[in-house]
């Protein structure tokens, strides 16, 4: 079979492309879902933060707690990983948090450059890990951040929901009188970034997305954060579960899968977009994570939590030599 | 004359169907060429469209209109995403098989070598179901029409690794024909 059979056989009846009703289509679809684009308000943005916080951004997280009362109690602090597979329509339907209240930040985190690891680990108390080994394309030193802690406090407010509830066509449900009067401390940091090749900078976009510029992102980002926590001086975990699962535009699949999650207030939750990436649970270094990849192998990433330091190594690379990083971490 | 102090909050949020002007533009320059790749995956017309426009979608979510790794990032998520499809619908490959065969049978002026075409269309989509992605990604780019340069963007690697790229998934593709065929 030569080339040109084999061209003439991926080939099909290819009509011409209608891109003017492919345009009609795709905006009936924005107009009908109320899709916001990524340059949209504010609003928007902050759910998509919310979204890529929980995905990989955990680096803006950590486990040293001051200055809040005694009264507060840990709800959430993952010491394991776990996948929940997401569809287009479960991201667009997710509720928007600031409609349930006021988040404050209390200590902004602050994003450095390092000239070396020592220097990085004096700064975050953190033990970065050293790649013994790098795969072939990775060459240079890399470039060291350190992220100082940061903290806010999320304060549940039932008037501005209610206020909120009549500007949108979908009403909550009623917000239960034990979640009206709590507020939690949500802390996270410090944490140490490593990275390899692109232009990666935290400081103008600290998502870590490798499939987003395939021109700039680093090749490989090895990445280790003191693990989040949540305290709450009211609610409990499965009283916030229970109620955020059954606001509307929660897909019944989405609220499935996090209703089995065993030990919920012990896991971090990894999205991950059905549609472009898959992920299958791996053992790094003795400790179970999670691996995931996108379906062409284009990039990758593994998390594991492992004495309250949440790990993060990913980049454009096969799953092969992704794992073979991670497991010569020292 | 007071002044007035509006909330941002408070305003509704817009309902506006028009996009932005970048992101049309974008749309106008792309769809057909994304349609396209996952066309050649999939060789179905509705269900290219399909992964086209959830391609457009995620991108309108996650990324600016005018970002320059644009059309890259979409023709790399419409491999992916015909991929996806195409490793989750075998029933597809036979259905596209028993229709086009029955198609050649009852209109084509030679319906034997037209039956004998499908059924070989639907085996080499079978067999680029199953080589590794990254050789279906490039098979399909690179068929579709995407220069050297364009395909080395989609896959994040540098144009002068696409010829031998190429290379070793078109041996894949044929060995994977020949094994099943």
């Amino acid at each position: 079979m030569d080339d040109t059979k084999l061209e003439r056989l991926l080939a099909s009846d290819e009509a011409p492309i209608d891109t003017a009703a492919g345009l009609r289509r795709f905006r009936e679809t924005v107009g009908a879902r109320g899709i916001e684009s990524y340059a949209a308000p504010a609003r928007r943005r902050w759910t998509q933060a919310l979204a890529a916080a929980a995905a990989v951004a955990v680096l803006f997280a950590g486990l040293s707690i001051t200055g809040v009362a005694e009264s507060f109690f840990t709800i959430f602090q993952p010491k394991q990983v776990a996948p929940i597979s997401v569809g287009a329509g479960d991201l667009a339907g997710l509720p928007d948090l600031s409609e349930f209240g006021t988040l404050t930040i209390t200590t902004q985190p602050a994003y450095r450059q390092a000239a070396t690891l020592d220097l990085a680990r004096t700064e975050t108390g953190i033990a970065p890990l050293r790649a013994a080994t790098l795969p072939a394309g990775v060459t240079g030193d890399a470039r060291i951040y350190t992220i100082s802690r940061g903290e806010g406090t999320f304060r549940f407010d039932e008037t501005k929901l209610q206020a909120s509830a009549g500007r949108v066509s979908r009403t909550p449900p009623p917000m239960p009188a034990s979640i009206a009067a709590s507020t939690l401390n949500v802390s996270g940091g410090p944490a140490v970034v490593q990275t390899y090749g692109g232009s990666f900078d935290p400081k103008s976009d600290p998502r870590i997305d490798p499939k987003a510029m395939p021109g700039s992102v680093p090749t490989l980002l090895i990445a280790q954060s003191k693990a989040p926590v949540i305290r709450s001086d009211g609610a409990s975990f499965d009283e916030l579960r229970a109620y955020m699962l059954s606001q509307p535009g929660i897909s019944p699949q989405l609220a499935a899968q996090i209703r089995a999650i065993g030990d919920p207030g012990q896991t971090l939750l990894v999205p991950i977009p059905m549609d472009l990436a898959s992920g299958k649970s791996v053992t790094v270094r003795g400790v179970r994570g999670l691996f995931v990849g996108d379906s062409t192998g284009l990039g990758s990433g593994v998390v594991w939590v492992a004495d309250g330091v949440v790990n993060v190594v990913a980049g454009t690379l096969g799953e092969k030599e992704l794992l073979a990083v991670a497991d010569s971490l020292r | 004359m007071s002044a007035k102090v509006i909330e941002l909050g408070t305003l509704p949020a817009s309902r506006d169907p028009r996009l932005p002007v970048a992101f049309e533009r974008l749309f106008e320059a792309e769809y057909g060429r994304v349609v396209r790749i996952a066309q050649r995956v999939l060789g179905d017309a509705a269900e290219a469209e399909d992964v086209a426009q959830e391609a457009f979608m995620s991108f309108y979510r996650a990324h600016p209109a005018d970002a320059p790794f644009a059309p890259a990032w979409l023709h790399a998520a419409a491999a992916h995403g015909a991929l996806n499809v195409l490793r989750g619908s075998k029933r597809r490959v036979a259905r596209e098989t028993t229709d086009a065969a029955e198609r050649a049978a009852s209109a084509i002026a030679d319906p034997e070598s037209e039956a004998v075409l499908a059924e070989e269309r639907a085996l080499i989509r079978e067999a680029l179901a199953r080589i590794p992605a990254k050789s279906a990604s490039v098979l399909a780019l690179r068929y579709s029409g995407l220069s050297y340069a364009e395909v080395a963007a989609a896959i994040g690697v540098n144009a002068d690794q696409i010829g031998t790229l190429l290379r070793r998934a078109e041996e894949a593709l044929r060995k994977e024909v020949m094994r099943h065929g």
